[in-house]
């Protein structure tokens, strides 16, 4: 049964499902390098959580720098120190997680990337003119 | 006399009231140790007499809203608030959950969003491949609604698996609502036997019976019984706009690596004979390097002035293999422009069915 043929899956084609599940932020109670933290908490959270319903939210209060931890539905998770940044800086971070899919960072080298055969075909020379082709 | 086993008396409840089973109490099978599921009338052929001896009741609306899991997937999945997050729990509850014998599963909801899916997904592919061989069509179709394919649905959706025990949950005091936003199913039993009562024999055996959910099906059957709750409390339509978004258009499957012809050259010839058609020629069109350790011969195969393939090879007998087989996925891949689907009636009522290409079949070697 294994050996049968699964689709592949491609998000974005038909329907889209966003790809950041959950969302921790996490703080210190009483270190100075939660300061932007508790107050991004304290300020931002409310309004980000109703404008974001596709994501959970999870506070937890651990000593230590704070952080803020995407999971992914790909099972990865990403993880960014937010020490001594204000909550604007906080605000970018929450965004970067937000918006990532998870995925390990890669370099692209190429302008398409596609699983799709291209429609063009590839070069032949073959297929050209034979007064044009090149003679040995 | 009739002999049964409980097995096959359950299964038939399951299966003869898939759409009632979405309103009522579940009828499948969740056996604790050794303990009978069904209460076992005195006649046992009077299969009208069977019943639960226990009754789950469905998660309450007000704990299913205490769930952010819950919400966050209804949210993600564009459900909108028409769907109560306490079907979304029982969707996510398996027919072997821990839980089962507390809350309703999700065994009939995912029995009848299972048919839906299959419906939508073989019309969708019967009329855009009119020519595929079944045998082809049906492995199109089975690589869309087949369990790896739902599940790997599932994880993309972000559907969590519950992993922690009762014990953990104890332990750690958890509240229950966080698990509904899980999908809840038991991953293994030491033992689901129920004995045979006497003057039964059992049809199944107990390896089959005592097959524990896998990952796979769980979750399959979370996908298909969510789609299930779509049709309940939204409509079929909003069902059917969501399996086509969700199962159909963003899979992707190479249906032409599925297509295998022993004999290219043959089959081509018997279809150009069927179709009226001038027999098939193959013709070089192009080589290079015949006497070299690497040669390349492009062969066309004509029908008349007509190039119905082609195909490039290391041999002449390859190249022409090859476009033989060039023209036949050609052929069987035909797919028509502007096509309907039957159910596109459903959509609006007004919409008048055009009747869609229906083929000669596949050829006869």
């Amino acid at each position: 049964m294994s050996s049968r043929l699964t689709a592949k899956t491609l998000n974005g084609v038909g329907s889209f499902v966003h790809q950041c599940k959950r969302v921790t932020l996490r703080y210190s109670n009483w270190g100075g390098s939660s300061n932007g933290m508790r107050a991004f908490i304290k300020n931002n959270l409310k309004d980000i959580a109703s404008q974001n319903p596709q994501i959970e939210f999870l506070v937890e209060q651990k000593s230590g720098h704070p952080l803020i931890r995407g999971d992914y539905v790909n099972g990865r998770d990403k993880v960014v120190c937010v020490r001594n940044l204000d909550p604007n800086e906080i605000m970018v971070k929450f965004n970067l997680t937000k918006n990532s899919s998870g995925a390990k960072l890669k370099t692209n080298n190429k302008p398409v990337e596609s699983i799709n055969e291209s429609v063009r075909g590839i070069w032949s020379p073959f297929h050209i003119d034979p007064q044009f082709r090149h003679k040995v | 006399m009739l002999r049964v086993s409980q097995r096959l008396v359950s299964s038939r409840v399951g299966v003869s009231s898939a759409v009632r089973a979405l309103s009522t109490s579940t009828a499948c099978l969740s056996f604790k140790h050794s303990q009978r599921v069904f209460n076992t009338p005195q006649n046992r052929t009077d299969f009208g007499s069977y019943s639960l001896n226990y009754n789950p009741i469905p998660i309450p609306e007000s704990e299913a809203n205490l769930s952010p899991a819950l919400h966050a997937l209804r949210s993600r999945l564009q459900l909108t608030n028409e769907y109560p997050l306490s079907t979304l729990g029982r969707a996510l509850t398996g027919s072997k959950s821990i839980d089962g014998e507390k809350y309703v599963n999700n065994a009939g909801m995912a029995q009848f969003g299972k048919n839906l899916i299959n419906y939508y997904v073989t019309e969708h592919f019967l009329v855009k491949y009119p020519r595929l061989p079944t045998k082809v069509l049906n492995e199109v179709a089975y690589a869309h609604f087949s369990e790896s394919s739902l599940s790997s649905t599932s994880t993309l959706w972000g559907i969590e698996v519950n992993n922690s025990t009762i014990i953990d949950s104890l332990i750690s005091a958890e509240s229950e609502q966080l698990r509904f936003g899980k999908l809840r199913f038991a991953k293994q039993f030491e033992d689901l036997t129920s004995q045979a009562d006497e003057g039964i024999i059992e049809l199944t055996t107990k390896d089959q019976r005592n097959r524990a959910l896998g990952e796979t099906t769980a979750r399959a059957q979370a996908v298909q019984a969510i789609i299930a709750g779509i049709y309940a409390h939204r409509g079929r339509q909003a069902a059917r706009e969501f399996i086509i978004n969700h199962l159909i258009k963003n899979k992707k499957v190479d249906i032409d690596t599925l297509l295998q012809f022993p004999q290219a050259t043959r089959e081509l010839s018997r279809l150009c004979t069927r179709e009226g058609l001038e027999s098939p020629v193959s013709r070089l069109l192009a080589e290079t390097g015949r006497n070299s350790a690497a040669p390349v011969f492009i062969v066309g195969v004509f029908s008349g002035n007509n190039k119905l393939g082609e195909g490039q090879g290391a041999s002449l007998r390859e190249a022409k293999t090859r476009a033989a087989v060039n023209a036949l996925k050609g052929w069987y891949l035909y797919s028509p422009l502007d096509v309907q689907v039957p159910s596109i009636t459903e959509a609006d009522a007004n919409t008048q069915f055009k009747s869609v290409y229906v083929d000669k079949g596949t050829v006869v070697i």
